[in-house]
């Protein structure tokens, strides 16, 4: 298992390298570039992946769903964490903080489904075959997200919780964990996916 | 004795193309030999056998166990040379080895590098720098190095040349010798390989079209040639795929045990002659005809 996640962590850790560099750089929308950074490293890393070579070995389906789910769930906590590491070094336990963690642990709560969709996506269709849908994807969510980034955040950060500062605190754990179930679940139908589905063994 | 490998009436179907109802058993200390013309489907049924994906019906049992529950016990006995070895390209050989490694109860590194010495392969050299023979022969090494009870090799004397051809021919009868392991290898020609297998099974467009002991195949199936009028029309019918040489002719006789009686006499008179017909002879006869 160790191996499967060492080989696939190049892209997600060049990925997490340069994204980190963004909010010290001044971008403070950072955490919506994550829409971004996550399926691009799933994309790259698995296009150099060759799950027949897996196949050929003792390990089963469902370890390998679970080797590469973790890594993204893994790079998801290290997106979160650096935002909030930030986050609390630059405004210390203030207002301006929790508005800032409440906005990130809002975002945060999809990434792990929207990790685990592009997993699912790639053992259905393929790297190859999810590359061109996935890029398409990434390049409106890119686009949304630099709309977003210069509405909601140049000016008005104070702002950018949406209001959910104010929302009840369960509301604040709830989401998160609601993200994580949607997460499990998909996670649950990975080794079906990947066990009828050929498209994946192809060789990169 | 218990089979290595046992599969039934297997169907998997593409596009355009299906296996239908290939059934097979694999005994120890028995080297099978799968032939077919190109796009026969030997890969298909080899895949099948390793668990690369299931099959749509049917049922595959290796060493009385099957992929459902046991894969991890299968594939750790299991050594795999697939047609298109799919090793990471980018990584060198000694580094797609020990990826491998950790998932083997058995790995033999110092096999390997024995391996990789004997076949003469740069084991830091990237896997996409190699050439396509070395490829072939590194796939077997890996296949060979964890001690597998059972090998299925895709079509591994393509791109061999005859040096390390012989080595391959040479390993799969020490593999089987002792009576414990059993392999299994897939060709298009049979050409190389008559030599080492025990029994065949030929496939012809996704359905068996003969499966045997090598021996009693080869004791029925004759090359007959004969003077021109040295046999009568009757006996000419019962040949097949007759050619004309400048001293007579010859056909493929399909039976001969059941015609022996009747060619005795021109055979003692000279006048015929029996030669024993290869593997692919009888291929080609039952694929093409004619």
């Amino acid at each position: 298992m160790l191996n499967i996640m060492r080989r696939s962590s190049f892209f997600y850790l060049t990925h997490f390298m340069t994204f980190s560099l963004m909010p010290l750089v001044g971008s403070q929308g950072a955490a919506l570039f994550v829409f971004l950074w996550l399926p691009s490293s799933v994309l790259w890393s698995e296009r150099g992946e060759s799950y027949a070579f897996l196949r050929l070995l003792p390990i089963r389906d469902r370890d390998v769903v679970r080797a590469k789910l973790s890594l993204g769930l893994a790079a998801v906590f290290a997106y979160w964490a650096w935002l909030t590491l930030l986050a609390l070094v630059q405004w210390g336990v203030s207002a301006e903080f929790f508005a800032r963690f409440s906005l990130i642990n809002l975002l945060a709560s999809a990434w792990p489904p929207l990790v685990a969709l592009c997993y699912l996506g790639v053992w259905r269709l393929g790297a190859r075959g999810m590359t061109f849908p996935l890029l398409t994807l990434m390049g409106v969510a890119a686009f949304i997200v630099l709309v977003l980034e210069r509405r909601y955040f140049p000016h008005r950060w104070g702002d950018a919780g949406w209001g959910l500062p104010a929302a009840p605190w369960f509301l604040q754990v709830l989401l998160p964990l609601v993200g994580l179930g949607v997460f499990l679940l998909l996670a649950r139908l990975g080794p079906r996916v990947k066990g009828d589905n050929d498209e994946h063994l192809q060789l990169p | 004795m218990e089979p290595v490998l046992e599969a039934w009436e297997l169907c998997k179907r593409y596009e355009g193309f299906s296996l239908s109802k290939v059934s097979l058993t694999l005994l120890p200390g028995t080297i099978l030999g799968v032939f077919g013309p190109n796009g026969a489907g030997k890969t298909t049924l080899i895949k099948l056998l390793s668990g690369l994906f299931p099959p749509d019906s049917g049922e595959v049992r290796l060493f009385q166990l099957a992929y459902d529950d046991h894969e991890r016990e299968i594939k750790d006995r299991l050594g795999y040379c697939p047609q298109e070895p799919p090793f990471y390209p980018d990584y060198t050989l000694v580094e797609t080895a020990r990826f491998a490694a950790p998932f083997y109860s058995r790995w033999d590194g110092a096999l390997l590098y024995e391996l990789l010495d004997r076949f003469r392969i740069p084991a830091h050299k990237k896997f996409r720098l190699i050439s396509p023979g070395q490829k072939t022969l590194f796939s077997l090494a890996l296949a060979l190095c964890h001690h597998p009870d059972l090998l299925l090799l895709d079509e591994p004397a393509a791109g061999l040349d005859d040096a390390n051809r012989r080595f391959l021919l040479d390993t799969l009868r020490a593999f089987a010798g002792d009576g414990e392991k059993a392999v299994l290898i897939s060709s298009h020609v049979s050409d190389g390989l008559d030599e080492v297998v025990e029994q065949v099974l030929f496939i012809g467009a996704g359905k068996t079209l003969l499966a045997a002991e090598k021996e009693e195949l080869l004791a029925r199936w004759k090359w007959v040639h004969f003077r021109d009028n040295a046999l009568d029309k009757a006996l000419t019918a019962k040949l097949t795929a007759i050619r004309r040489h400048p001293f007579g002719s010859a056909g493929l006789c399909q039976d001969f045990p059941a015609l022996r009686e009747k060619l005795s006499g021109a055979m003692a008179a000279g006048d015929v002659r029996i030669e024993n017909a290869r593997l692919s002879d009888v291929l080609i006869q039952l694929t093409q005809g004619g």
